[in-house]
């Protein structure tokens, strides 16, 4: 039974409005909501003095909830929104429910050039060093795999998923050198960063994440329609009017940057991408002018629960967010593959 | 008119407020097991509100709280904890963390990772003076210096060595420059022969090839193990190192291999790993086959 665009959609932003609240008022620190709320009513009341303003916005409560728990429940929506997006598109794309950012490659890109900037880099250029260069190999990546896959004929999927394949066994083999060579903080520092994690979500950043987000949400919902058309198949694809090429070529592009901005963020999430659209397609069927939406609203939910689940489990001390989602995410996947393999037989 | 008995209650109260003030007045949080021995041996171990995993065994595990990984530290977690000072080494982090606690308030102590006694000293006196107990720290320098005289005295007749950190059936890496093995290896006198960066894995070809007088494998198994010429062929030893090619290196075939706890280099230098120096040491200068159990198991 498929359930309503509509109402999933309602639901799933009832959701996450609750999810979102409850991590903001949910942590080791004990923030009072009427606190912040008082604090800030002072803090715009009296924004003429700046002394009092200082103590203010340095106080405990104003800063665990604007500068870590606000960021965390922005940076984890815009990430998983993305991260699911990118999931969908590639499943629709490449046509197998098992394609996910990682499988052409662009994850494993990105991871190779963060890593590279975390141990030949020095250290003091890390703040810029290790975003740009995930951003820049996965990009690299992706370009290097598509021109590998495209001939005068077009482009060709198997290509792609094999060059994707080793790829990525190349950056594992890579990434196992320099960590050989790796000193010894280097060698922990990366290996906190390959588990993912949101601790580096900050004030700053909120604004352009959120909206990049936006933006590449709406450039792949533009390609919906498209992705629809291709579920048949290229060459019915290219008898509807799609420039299956300019498509591929297209979405490819899209998935590099968010995955790449998203690995530069946060490491390494995996699952997100390759459970989320399943899930979402269990719900509301394959079309993708609502598979794209909804995966981004999952997605974000789900990564939302995972940071509130790494903050408080072991709390004070914090869990990797990237160990959750792959906690939660494996035993789902392989439930959806029994259910799939009863419902073949 | 104030009775007695209302007075004895006034005076109660506040004996009791002034002792929760003296108690409260610092919280620390130490994230480093060498600040963790330290405070330790300073005697302030009643402040400590939480400490970082690798402290977590020489503490009563459930007395206070864990804050992780030293370099993953959760800035809303310490926060919680509302912690007065932050004691850690160069690699706690990250940077953020370390911001935002000291914009409210607390106080952050960071030092280098002791590779040398120097700075083993260094780190006694920033902690001690970070936390008000330099009366403290005079005395446990005093102890120290008498520990590193005592460890000067000696001398041996050996001057290679390798560090290896102990593994199922081989070696788990090999120390070189910049590492609590090799920091180990020099309060020996001993010249480590990898002279490359942190930890590497090494073939048991390469490391018959080094060929060092001596050998210190880092083993939970915590023991001081003889590895002499018969033994060495011996098929009930436990040692990895008394099987296969490692048993042709001068120091296996010499009984040279000696193992040690690896938790006393977890943070570079310790007090733990200095004693364990000293009794090493002596053994050494005194005959090159040491008897089976030198008491440095703890």
């Amino acid at each position: 039974m498929r359930l309503p665009f509509v109402s999933t959609m309602t639901a799933l932003l009832i959701g996450i409005g609750v999810i979102a609240l409850l991590s903001a008022i949910t942590g080791p620190a004990s923030v009072s909501l009427l606190s912040l709320v008082e604090n800030a009513f002072s803090h715009f009341s009296i924004s003429d003095s700046s002394l009092n303003s200082a103590a203010i916005t340095n106080s405990l409560e104003w800063i665990v909830f604007l500068e870590l728990r606000l960021p965390r429940v922005v940076f984890a929506l815009c990430i998983g929104c993305i991260l699911a997006q990118s999931g969908a598109t590639m499943q629709g794309l490449f046509r197998n429910p098992l394609a996910d950012p990682g499988i052409i490659g662009v994850s494993s890109g990105a991871a190779l050039g963060a890593i590279a900037a975390i141990v030949l880099l020095p250290a003091e250029w890390k703040v810029w060093s290790v975003p740009l260069m995930a951003f820049v190999c996965g990009l690299a990546t992706t370009l290097f795999v598509y021109t590998l896959a495209h001939n005068a004929r077009g482009t060709s999927v198997l290509i792609l998923l094999l060059a994707g394949v080793a790829i990525s066994a190349f950056s594992g083999a890579a990434i196992g050198l320099m960590s050989y060579f790796a000193d010894d903080a280097n060698l922990r520092e990366l290996s906190v960063w390959q588990m993912g994690t949101l601790a580096n979500a900050s004030a700053q950043h909120l604004l352009p994440i959120t909206f990049f987000t936006l933006g590449l949400a709406y450039v792949f919902q533009r390609n919906a329609a498209s992705l629809n058309a291709l579920l048949l198949g290229e060459p019915e694809a290219r008898h509807l009017g799609i420039d299956v090429e300019k498509l591929k070529r297209h979405s490819m592009l899209l998935v590099a940057l968010g995955v790449g901005i998203c690995v530069s963020y946060s490491g390494i999430i995996g699952f997100i991408g390759l459970v989320v659209p399943h899930l979402v397609r269990m719900l509301v069927g394959p079309d993708h002018r609502f598979l794209l939406p909804l995966s981004a609203l999952m997605g974000g939910l789900l990564l939302l629960v995972s940071d509130l689940i790494a903050r408080i489990l072991i709390s004070p001390a914090e869990l990797p967010i990237g160990l959750i989602t792959a906690l939660m995410g494996a035993p789902f996947f392989v439930a959806l593959l029994i259910q799939e393999r009863k419902r073949v037989s | 008119m104030i009775t007695l008995k209302e007075l004895r209650l006034f005076l109660a109260i506040a004996l009791l407020l002034f002792a929760t003030t003296v108690n409260s007045a610092q919280r620390i949080i130490s994230a480093d097991l060498g600040a963790t021995q330290i405070i330790q041996q300073l005697d302030a171990t009643t402040f400590l509100v939480a400490a970082d995993l690798s402290s977590r065994h020489l503490l009563k595990k459930n007395e206070i709280a864990n804050i992780g990984y030293h370099r993953a530290l959760s800035t809303e977690g310490l926060l919680s904890l509302k912690p007065t000072i932050l004691v850690g080494s160069e690699a706690m982090g990250p940077a953020s963390t370390l911001d935002i606690l000291a914009r409210t308030g607390t106080k952050i102590v960071q030092y280098q990772t002791p590779y040398t006694l120097e700075q083993l000293e260094k780190n006694v006196r920033v902690i001690s003076t970070a936390l008000d107990q330099e009366e403290h720290a005079t005395k446990v320098l005093h102890a120290l210096s008498q520990s590193i005289n005592e460890l000067n005295a000696l001398s041996t007749q050996y001057q290679t060595s390798l560090f290896l950190l102990s593994a199922q059936g081989g070696h788990g890496g090999i120390a070189g420059m910049n590492t609590g093995g090799s920091a180990f290896l020099s309060l020996l006198g001993l010249t480590n022969l990898a002279d490359y960066e942190g930890y590497r894995k090494v073939s048991a070809e390469g490391l018959v090839a080094l060929d060092p007088d001596v050998i210190i494998m880092a083993s939970a198994d915590n023991k001081v193990e003889e590895q002499t010429e018969s033994s060495a062929n011996s098929d009930t030893n436990s040692n990895s190192l008394s099987k296969g090619v490692y048993r042709l290196t001068r120091a296996a075939k010499a009984g040279r291999v000696f193992t040690i706890n690896p938790r006393s280099l977890i943070a570079g230098l310790s007090f733990e790993s200095i004693e364990q120096a000293v009794i090493l040491k002596s053994a050494l200068a005194k005959q090159p086959k040491l008897s089976a159990a030198l008491g440095l198991s703890k």
